[in-house]
């Protein structure tokens, strides 16, 4: 509102200047060259003077300076010639309206909407402006409070463990604290409690997605096969569930099945039922999606394999095929052990780490593409680029 | 808010200069008073929409908001305060909104100082000015617009090219819009004549301020520029021939070529159709030099854009603009008449005659500059047009240029007598041939070419003084009688001496450093001496460090000679922390008053200990720069004279009293 409000005082100021004579009452002389031929003159005149005076300091002889005011004098005739031969300006008063209503129409109409309709299009009126020294006050802030509030969930849980040594097969005990757990950042203890919760009390789509979105922290982003496992369970129980949804979608776009992924996404992102901050993460992944997906599609992607191979490789059964596909990515290995500056040859070692369920493997490819690249900041910014596309914490495997 | 506000001035500036460009001449056209005069006032709404605009990215920089794309790419949130505000123009978007921002500024000024201006003319020019302003706005909002806004917004930006964090850096660009927009004034002015019909010696007087304005700050540009390239890129040279380096040249040139030839149109109202066309000329060889660094057509220091779309835009522009211009033209040059006559050995005639080399110069720098592009557009092939080509094609048109310049003030208009304006030289001939013989021989044990070199620029240097010198008559009136001569001789009398000094200053710092430059490479340790040109360089020592966004190390250097201590150098490598790009810092000893001698840490040598070290010997440089610093105050003095405010019918009756009081009558001689 304050935005718009500036807009508008800034549009009418600038307005009001740009087109004082609009406003102005008086000014009905026609624009003609009358006024022309006067500064004319008062040029030339001027250049007489000028002779004039270099006559008097010597400058120029006396001859010269009278061919040189003859020449003067002729430009003023001339300007005097055409300030007859133009006459009176036809002073017609219908075209002055005219002239009036015209500018009235630039004023008022032409220049505030274009300018309106422009910005409009081109710009983000609702996007405030992010000062940086703001921003680390509003991180600073947001830390403090969340802080404050992580104190007193640790005194619950302080109070909520000592209930459970007690009584350790209180399955709702510890399915009340494994989410906040979570939200504490243990993650190894979360694990622990939804696992008891689960021994306890049976699965439910609630307490299978939240293991597994530890489980995925765990391994720094990827969705590991017994996350999917977990996730596709749930779904399997309640088509809806939002968590798991969601992960199913991440886990889509690390195996590179990307139609897959915008199909739980956007029917998160529709989905009424579900908590509307799973619904706009789950918008936000789909937009950055449409964004990297032709990127993501490009990068890491296995060779292609002449068709002789993939003859020989459809007649082998899964598990020959898992072993073949494990011997190929071993010699990538072995080969970006040698020739580590590849960073195609990276991007498709942590895809296939990742298709193959390796949590260490990916762990030790990132952490040696990172060393290989450390000092160069285009190449660590592309794998940075590639890995979050893909939902990995790239920063946490780098620290 | 402040973000999206500038954003929004953006358009509105926009949507005001397209009033500016529509308005006036639908007036012009229907003779209607209220459209014409709405001219100026529209141009100063059009200034301070853009003023906003500008004030807004300048704010992003400073308290750098990531949230603004071109500030990400462009900033750093540890560079220091200055360099925030000058990396608001050390990118392309940024760049082109300062563009915007002097065409709306030279547009202002025309409004608020051009009273003396008829208000028909004012309005035609305000209207193509605005034009211009509309088709930079068009391509800044529609292809690299400054405020493209990111989400979510990074934590940290990715720092300014470390070569542009630099003081001057702050001053090159501005300076050198000013120089190359102004010419879009005097672009203005001419297309304006030519729709308006009134081409003529009021014409030639009114735009002389504004070609004055353009040309002395494109000066200032141009040898900041030079001074820039010569103690931040660490390779002690001066100028490069480069093609963006050239691209300044040539407007330059014309725009001389230009302050020369409307001094005819004034006096004789000849040369009409020959200066009109150096006007467009003039700001089309801006545009082109816009085009050539912005399209990404050429790779260097400064192309920081590159960009095919971007380069078509522009080539539009261009296009329309240059074509529209000459069609114009084209069309009006048939309808002029002819001005005075005049004798080929005359004023007129040697003013005839700078143009010629000017243009011609111009000429050979274009073919310099544009050949290579084209080779390698038809054969694909790289090849570079170097200092060689330049040095034998652009240097034997200057020399006989700068041989006539004495000349050129002490000629009569009409009919000048040669042999009259030879024989008043005769004195700065003989000074300047013993001058340069001293120099060349006592001084330097020189070859006999570069003895013509340094007679060439003393001649410059004291034959400007020639006319000035006639003029006070010290010989026949005394002292005092001719001093007070002097002080009242127009003040446009002592810029044509002093600038034509000053470029005989140029010329003389050009010939020194290029004849008797010295240059050494070699690897030091610290601890080591070393003697070279006749001053001892001791390495004190290589010490690391850190400045607020970037790591150095810096070597310490003292130069002594006869064991007189000159000077300590601290030349630095640097290597930027976001860019991680090296730079290099040189260190420079001021020796005498005009020398330099330069020291340049290159890299490590890849096996043993030590750094290599180049170092200089470069006499007379700095003159390079104090005459074009003399050129800029000459222009400066010409500019105050009061004769370029003429025209105004009221004000000039007001003015002729005093005027007559003046004119202390003196004898003819």
């Amino acid at each position: 509102m304050v935005f718009w409000l500036t807009v508008a005082a800034l549009t009418l100021a600038t307005v009001l200047i740009g087109f004082r004579p609009l406003f102005a009452a008086r000014q009905d002389e026609a624009g003609d060259r009358r006024e022309d031929h006067e500064h004319d003159i008062a040029v030339y005149r001027h250049q007489l003077q000028e002779v004039d005076a270099e006559e008097a300091r010597g400058a120029i002889s006396k001859t010269e300076a009278a061919q040189a005011r003859n020449e003067v004098a002729r430009r003023i005739l001339a300007v005097e010639d055409r300030m007859k031969a133009s006459g009176a300006a036809p002073g017609d008063s219908a075209r002055k309206r005219g002239g009036r209503a015209m500018l009235a129409l630039f004023a008022l109409v032409f220049v505030p909407g274009l300018s309106l309709i422009v910005y409009t299009g081109l710009g983000s009126p609702d996007y405030p402006s992010q000062p940086l020294a703001a921003r680390l006050q509003a991180i600073e802030d947001a830390e403090l409070a969340s802080a404050e509030t992580q104190d007193r969930l640790r005194a619950l849980v302080v109070r909520a463990e000592d209930h459970l040594r007690d009584n350790p097969d209180d399955g709702a005990g510890w399915d009340v604290l494994a989410p906040v757990y979570f939200r504490l950042g243990e993650v190894g203890k979360s694990e622990t409690a939804y696992r008891n919760a689960i021994r306890l009390m049976g699965e439910s789509p609630a307490r299978l997605s939240g293991l597994g979105e530890v489980l995925v922290t765990a391994s720094g982003g990827m969705v590991t096969a017994e996350a999917y496992r977990l996730f596709e369970r749930a779904l399997a129980a309640e088509p809806g569930e939002p968590r798991a949804r969601f992960f199913a979608g991440l886990a889509d776009v690390q195996l590179g099945r990307y139609d897959g992924a915008r199909g739980h996404w956007s029917a998160l992102a529709e989905d009424e039922q579900a908590a509307p901050a799973w619904r706009m993460v789950a918008s936000q992944q789909l937009a950055r999606l449409e964004e990297t997906a032709p990127a993501l599609a490009e990068q890491g992607r296995p060779p292609q394999l002449d068709r002789q191979t993939v003859e020989q490789m459809q007649e082998l059964d899964a598990q020959e095929q898992g072993a073949v596909i494990e011997t190929m990515v071993a010699s990538l290995d072995e080969r970006l052990r040698a020739q580590p500056d590849d960073l195609e040859g990276w991007k498709r070692l942590i895809r296939a780490r990742i298709v193959l369920d390796q949590e260490d493997g990916l762990r030790d490819a990132l952490e040696r593409a990172h060393d290989v690249y450390k000092d160069r900041p285009e190449a660590l910014d592309s794998l940075a680029e590639f890995t979050s596309g893909l939902g990995l914490d790239v920063e946490e495997f780098w620290q | 808010m402040i973000v999206e506000l500038g954003h929004y001035a953006l358009v509105l500036g926009l949507a005001l200069s397209l009033a500016q460009m529509v308005v006036p001449m639908i007036g012009l056209r229907m003779r209607d008073a209220r459209m014409i005069a709405v001219a100026p006032p529209l141009t100063i709404a059009t200034f301070l929409a853009v003023s906003v605009s500008f004030a807004a990215l300048t704010w992003a920089y400073v308290t750098s908001d990531f949230s603004v794309r071109n500030v990400w790419a462009n900033s750093f949130s540890d560079k220091p305060l200055i360099f925030k505000f000058t990396g608001v123009w050390g990118n392309h978007e940024g760049s082109m909104l300062l563009w915007i921002l002097t065409l709306a500024l030279f547009g202002a000024l025309v409004a608020f100082f051009g009273a003396n201006l008829p208000s028909r003319l004012k309005a035609a020019v305000l209207s193509v000015q605005g034009s211009v302003t509309v088709a930079f706005a068009l391509f800044i909002l529609l292809t690299s617009n400054p405020f493209e806004r990111m989400s979510p917004a990074p934590m940290e930006g990715r720092d300014l090219n470390p070569i542009l964090q630099d003081i001057g850096l702050a001053i090159h660009p501005p300076l050198l819009y000013l120089g190359y927009v102004g010419f879009s004034i005097c672009f203005a002015f001419a297309v304006a004549a030519l729709i308006e019909g009134r081409i003529d010696a009021a014409w030639a007087r009114w735009v002389r301020p504004w070609t004055l304005v353009s040309w002395l700050f494109l000066t200032a540009g141009i040898a900041m520029g030079s001074y820039w390239a010569y103690y931040e890129l660490g390779w002690g040279g001066w100028w490069f021939w480069d093609p963006v380096e050239n691209a300044s040249f040539m407007p330059w040139l014309i725009g001389t070529a230009l302050l020369h030839s409307a001094l005819v149109m004034e006096k004789r109202e000849a040369m009409k159709v020959w200066t009109i066309l150096l006007a467009i000329l003039a700001f089309s060889f801006s545009l082109l030099g816009t085009f050539l660094v912005r399209s990404g057509v050429l790779t260097s220091v400064h192309s920081f854009a590159t960009d095919p779309q971007r380069g078509l835009f522009i080539l539009l522009i261009l296009v329309v603009f240059i074509g529209g211009s000459l069609i114009l033209f084209a069309l009006r040059a048939g309808t002029l008449r002819n001005g005075g006559m005049f004798h080929p050995v005359s004023r007129e005639g040697a003013l005839v005659l700078n143009n010629l080399f000017l243009t011609t110069a111009t000429a050979t720098v274009l073919v310099g500059t544009l050949y290579p592009l084209l080779v390698e557009a038809v054969s694909g092939e790289k090849i570079s047009v170097g200092a060689p080509y330049f040095n034998y094609t652009f240097i034997p048109l200057m020399i006989p240029l700068l041989m006539a310049v004495p000349f050129g003030p002490l000629l009569a208009w009409k009919r000048g007598n040669l042999y009259a304006a030879a024989e008043r030289l005769w004195l700065a001939a003989a000074l300047a041939l013993v001058a340069a013989l001293v120099m060349a021989f006592v001084l330097y044990d020189a070859p006999v070419l570069s003895a013509f070199a340094y007679f060439v620029a003393f001649w410059l240097l004291i034959g400007s003084f020639a006319d000035l010198w006639q003029k006070a008559g010290f010989a026949k009136n005394g002292l005092a009688k001719g001093w007070a001569r002097l002080k009242g001789l127009p003040r446009a009398n002592w810029g044509t001496a002093l600038a034509h000094a000053g470029l005989g200053v140029t010329v003389l710092g050009i010939v020194g450093v290029t004849t008797f430059e010295d240059e050494t490479v070699l690897r030091m340790t610290p601890g080591e001496t070393t003697s070279f040109a006749g001053y001892d360089v001791a390495f004190n020592e290589l010490t690391p460090g850190k400045g607020p966004n970037y790591t150095y190390d810096r070597g310490i250097f003292t130069i002594t000679r006869d064991g007189r201590l000159i000077g300590t150098v601290e030349p630095e490598k640097r290597i930027y922390v976001a860019s991680r790009m090296p730079t290099t810092e040189a260190g420079i000893q001021s020796v005498g008053l005009f020398s330099h001698y330069y020291v340049a840490l290159g890299d490590p040598p890849e096996s043993g200990e030590g750094i290599v070290v180049r170092i200089w010997w470069k006499p007379w440089v700095t003159l390079i720069w104090y005459g074009s610093i003399l050129m800029v105050i000459a222009g400066g003095i010409s500019l105050s004279d009061r004769r370029l405010r003429i025209g105004a019918p009221q004000a000039a009756r007001r003015r002729r009293e005093p005027l007559a009081a003046n004119a202390t009558p003196e004898p003819a001689e």
